[in-house]
């Protein structure tokens, strides 16, 4: 407390600080030195930079481990959103050093990637480079050409397999957070290959996250995926975050948040995530939109749009559009409220937004300071966390201190075992990291939504965010700072 | 006269001092024993015990094991025997057929019990047996009986609620397949789980369950009705698994997977049933999961039966042409219609799908060394899958115990799977030391269900003083199965003597006519 009569970098008066970990829920001043937090006091402070929070709430910075969008313009949304860790968790990144390269200096969050399984098998079976982050770099369609390897060819060859676990591998060393396995998308991945997979994961003290195999009511079901790597997990003693719980239960997510906390109960390290959306986006060439869908998923053609065109789907378009560009977007309405309610709503579910890249309607990657108008993808890339905070006010959805725990501090706590850095944050205390979101509760809300021109609006009611205690959000406007650091894995 | 006294008295003297001598020099040959069996090699899987000795029987318990001479009541000469603990199945659908009983007893069988389909109601199967059953006996509640009963109420158990015997008759007992196709509501589900849980409390063994025959009509929500309760009660489930195919992402990995996981969740063990069958080419990658869950305490266990090649009914799902081909590399033609022993085409396949849907059928599955290399696995165990067989000439069910052996068709497996094992074992086909091969028949098994609720097991499965005297005498140089695809219900060789709780029903190779020592196998809720 020596430093009380000492300036601080930045204080930020009179906001009603919500700290997780502690419970804490009171109006205090909270005093920022360099880059982390120095105390929290409900004296008055002094900085060189204040900050008047009054009538706002001052939370850790949000956390999202499912961030495909990547870009600078993704990235800005993400900050207008309050996230200050917008990592990209699922799918991951191969070769794991050139993601983290690119961003070196340039990043206004922080930034971590998981290493793809997807990629590996890539890489290893096509023989193409992604190049980083795959989904961006045009990598699945430069597949297409040699049969799609990584999504045809199972590992019967074990020299194949060797590949596979050995791009992982390096990925890890790169200092790769974990495992990215969305084998949701590559369902001719046989669960022996998987099982090696965890094993690896085992052998480097790292987690799985995972998209699981089937997105189906019927058998097989999205169901079963999870039990699947419930199984392995359990078998290798491997941590397991399930990514988009609801996506792949679908009308059976109640029945997974059951499996899920028995596995827990069973002292299972297992985690779930779900965003507060009944529809989803993915690549229009997914497993899961083959032959059967309709009754698998209790939808049609209709409710799948291809995102570059706007077009509804026919049987005909999707199957020219699955055909000639397995790696467009689309968006689909597979959900009921109901069961995404039931998964935000529930104990020990993060959240996580699963924000796809913001393109033109062209296709056209967008720069930083392009219009926000002219973003075209599943809102939830913009919206996910303010929307969050929106459910919390006007439904009642969960006490507001359970909102931010599951935007911060769960999936901090839960991560911090293999990312050390995350020790230091998704709290509010001193000596941790100053990644700070105020917010209006009265106020905070998406503005995105799933119409044209409206898709990548901004968040409101969230007029500042700091990242490594600079600010990089003031007055609901994103700066031109580059505060954003990377975080590795205990292997990198 | 006096010479006469003389000698008498001579010998009286001679006989009690001999008497004295015997009595001194072994302490334990003064008892007559009910039974004994001399000069076998014993064999103990547990103990690893393999030397030559005597076994004392009385009162159905194994008395004393000894070298030492012992007499008995009884006297089995054992020489050039092994004298192993009785063989245990656990998938024997015959086991309340008089005439399965009495193949099982030929192949050295002394508990089959029916725990991969079940039954219902678990007491009306138990009481019929009660008093005449040749071996001992035991069966699980089954999904598939307990979804035909709530789900089909115009089915009629006219077999003790033994419902595959009740398939075999589906005009007297109105069997359908609702049990293997229709979705179970929210509301069936829990009356389900009700069902299961009265059949567990009236002693069943554990809960069978065989969502590869319900593949689209089981959903994960009703299996995990079965799997919590077998976490409540500490019993195993018994599972058929749900994919038979060796192609992901269907494959019989995911099946085992799917079932795995819930009893590492809600506790409860699970018996992966005739693994090769459902895991093809896959069966190694299946082992070694099977290996790495055990190894974090996950009660599970593998069953093989020695063929290559299965008996199902026809309208199995497995069998369903999507399925058959693309996923196991078969086609119609390795389909085999029992009571014809004819392969089937396409047009048969669909005539018999439609209208006879319970048709017994063979179909090839695994390959021979896929076989033989589970088998020699040690984390796996022996079990026959013994199923219904059809009397050749009138196509009707074969359940009557005079049934001729070269009377009926049916797969092998019913008559020949032990015998058949120890001697692919003999031949290193099966390469692991007999003792090995012997335990994955007795002592594994018994431990297992042991572990898993089953408390009589403490007892089976082993050749110790104080077990249970269930003991098969086999000749390990010319043990064997005659049955073959053509004549399935010949019975198995080198068998000489079967004991089922210390009465001999196996005497020279035949199996004694109304002498009924079987015992219940039956849990006792605590």
């Amino acid at each position: 407390m020596t430093k009380q009569n000492d300036p601080y970098d930045i204080v930020i008066t009179g906001g009603r600080v919500m700290d997780p970990e502690s419970g804490l829920d009171a109006v205090r001043n909270v005093g920022i030195t360099s880059e982390r937090i120095d105390i929290i006091t409900e004296q008055p402070i002094q900085g060189k930079e204040t900050i008047d929070a009054a009538g706002h709430v001052v939370a850790p910075g949000f956390i999202d481990l499912h961030a495909h969008g990547q870009s600078p313009f993704d990235i800005k949304t993400k900050l207008r959103d309050g996230v200050t860790c917008p990592l990209e968790i699922e799918a991951g990144a191969f070769p794991v050093e050139v993601f983290y390269k690119e961003r070196e200096g340039k990043a206004q969050a922080n930034y971590a990637v998981s290493v793809g399984h997807v990629w590996a098998r890539m890489a290893a079976l096509d023989g193409v480079d992604p190049k980083g982050l795959g989904l961006y770099t045009g990598a699945m369609n430069a597949c297409v050409s040699d049969g799609a390897q990584w999504h045809e060819k199972n590992t019967d060859d074990p020299k194949d397999m060797e590949k596979i676990l050995a791009n992982i591998e390096e990925g890890l060393k790169q200092g790769a957070v974990g495992i990215g396995v969305p084998v949701g998308y590559y369902n001719k991945c046989t669960s022996a290959e998987l099982e090696a997979v965890f094993a690896l994961a085992k052998r480097y003290n790292t987690f799985i996250a995972t998209h699981v195999r089937y997105m189906s009511n019927i058998q097989p079901s999205g169901i079963m995926g999870i039990l699947e790597v419930i199984a392995l997990s359990f078998t290798h003693d491997v941590p397991l975050l399930i990514q988009h719980i609801h996506s792949t239960s679908l009308h059976r997510t109640k029945e997974a948040l059951a499996l899920v906390d028995a596995a827990q109960k069973r002292g299972l390290n297992v985690l779930a995530e779900a965003y507060p959306y009944d529809y989803g986006s993915s690549v229009i060439g997914a497993d899961y939109l083959g032959e059967g869908f309709q009754e698998a998923m209790l939808m049609d053609y209709s409710d799948i749009l291809y995102i570059k065109t706007g077009e509804r789907m026919t049987k005909e378009l999707l199957a020219k559009y699955r055909k000639e560009d397995p790696g467009g977007f689309m968006m689909m309405h597979h959900m009921k409220m109901e069961d995404v309610d039931a998964a935000m709503q529930h104990d020990g579910v993060i959240v996580g937004s699963d924000g796809m890249g913001f393109a033109d309607v062209n296709g056209k990657n967008l720069e930083w300071d392009d219009a926000p108008e002219t973003g075209v993808a599943h809102p939830r890339g913009a919206g996910t966390y303010a929307k969050t905070l929106r459910l919390v006010r006007e439904r009642n959805y969960m006490p507001l201190m359970t909102a931010i725990s599951k935007m911060t501090y769960l999936t901090a706590r839960w991560l911090e075992e293999f990312v050390p850095a995350m020790k230091q944050l998704g709290r509010l205390k001193p000596g941790a990291i100053a990644d700070i979101t105020i917010f209006n509760p009265d106020t905070v809300t998406d503005n995105a939504v799933a119409e044209a021109g409206k898709m990548a609006l901004p968040s409101t009611g969230i007029p500042c965010v700091i990242v490594n205690g600079t600010v990089v959000v003031k007055d609901s406007e994103v700066l031109k700072v580059y505060p954003g650091r990377a975080i590795k894995g205990g292997n990198g | 006269m006096k010479s006469i006294k003389f000698t008498t008295m001579v010998i009286a003297a001679m006989t009690v001092i001999g008497l004295l001598m015997v009595a001194m020099t072994t302490g334990v040959a003064a008892e007559t024993y009910d039974l004994v069996i001399l000069n076998g090699r014993v064999m103990d899987p547990e103990t690893k015990l393999d030397a030559m000795r005597n076994v004392g029987v009385k009162d159905g318990k194994i008395a004393v094991i000894t070298k030492e001479r012992i007499k008995g009541k009884e006297t089995i000469n054992a020489k050039g025997h092994v004298v192993a603990p009785g063989f245990i199945d656990m998938h024997d659908h015959n086991t309340a057929a008089p005439f399965g009983q009495k193949l099982a007893l030929r192949d050295g069988v002394t508990t089959p019990m029916e725990l991969e389909a079940g039954v219902y109601p678990v007491d009306t199967w138990y009481s019929y047996l009660e008093g005449k059953s040749q071996t001992n006996y035991g069966a699980t509640v089954g999904t598939i009986p307990v979804r035909e009963t709530l789900l089909n109420p115009a089915y009629k158990t006219k077999a003790y609620g033994d419902f595959l015997y009740d398939m075999q008759k589906p005009k007297h007992t109105h069997t359908s397949m609702k049990w293997s196709t229709q979705i179970a509501t929210d509301k069936q589900i829990e009356q389900i789980g009700t069902m299961l849980e009265k059949g567990l409390k009236q002693g069943a063994l554990g809960i069978g369950h065989c969502p590869g025959y319900m593949v689209s009509g089981s959903t994960q929500k009703e299996s995990n009705i079965a799997q919590k309760l077998a976490g409540k009660y500490g019993v195993s489930t018994f599972v058929h698994g749900r994919f038979s195919s060796q192609k992901p992402p269907t494959s019989g990995l995911l099946g085992i997977d799917e079932m795995m996981a819930p009893q590492a969740i809600y506790g409860g063990g699970v018996v992966i049933q005739h693994m090769t069958a459902q895991t093809l080419s896959v069966t190694p990658q299946a082992l070694k999961l099977i290996d790495d869950a055990r190894d974090k305490g996950v009660q599970v266990i593998a069953e093989i039966y020695p063929y290559n090649f299965g008996g199902t009914i026809v309208g199995a799902d497995y069998l369903h042409p999507d399925n058959y081909g693309p996923m196991m590399g078969r086609d119609y033609k390795d389909i085999i219609e029992v009571s014809t022993m004819k392969p089937l085409d396409k047009a048969r396949y669909e005539e018999l799908v439609k209208t006879a849907p319970g048709t017994s059928v063979l179909f090839y599955n695994a390959t021979e060394e896929t076989v033989h290399q589970a088998l020699a696995h040690p984390n796996t165990v022996l079990g026959s899958d013994s199923y219904p067989y059809t009397i050749r000439k009138t196509g009707e069910p074969a359940i009557a115990w005079d049934t001729p052996y070269d009377g009926v068709n049916g797969h092998p497996r019913g008559a020949g799977a032990h015998a058949r094992f120890l001697r692919l074992v003999r031949e290193k086909k099966v390469d692991i030391p007999l003792v090995d091969g012997v335990s994955k028949m007795t002592y594994l098994i018994a431990k297992y269900l042991q572990d898993n609720g089953v408390d009589q097991m403490a007892h089976k499965g082993r050749i110790q003083v104080g077990a249970d005297a269930d003991i098969t005498v086999f000749d390990p140089k010319t043990v064997k199965d005659n049955s073959t695809m053509k004549d399935g219900g010949l019975p198995s060789t080198g068998i000489p003597y079967v004991v089922v709780n210390g009465t001999v029903v196996v005497k020279d190779s035949k199996v004694l006519k109304g002498v009924y020592p079987g015992q219940a196998i039956r849990r006792v809720n605590k």
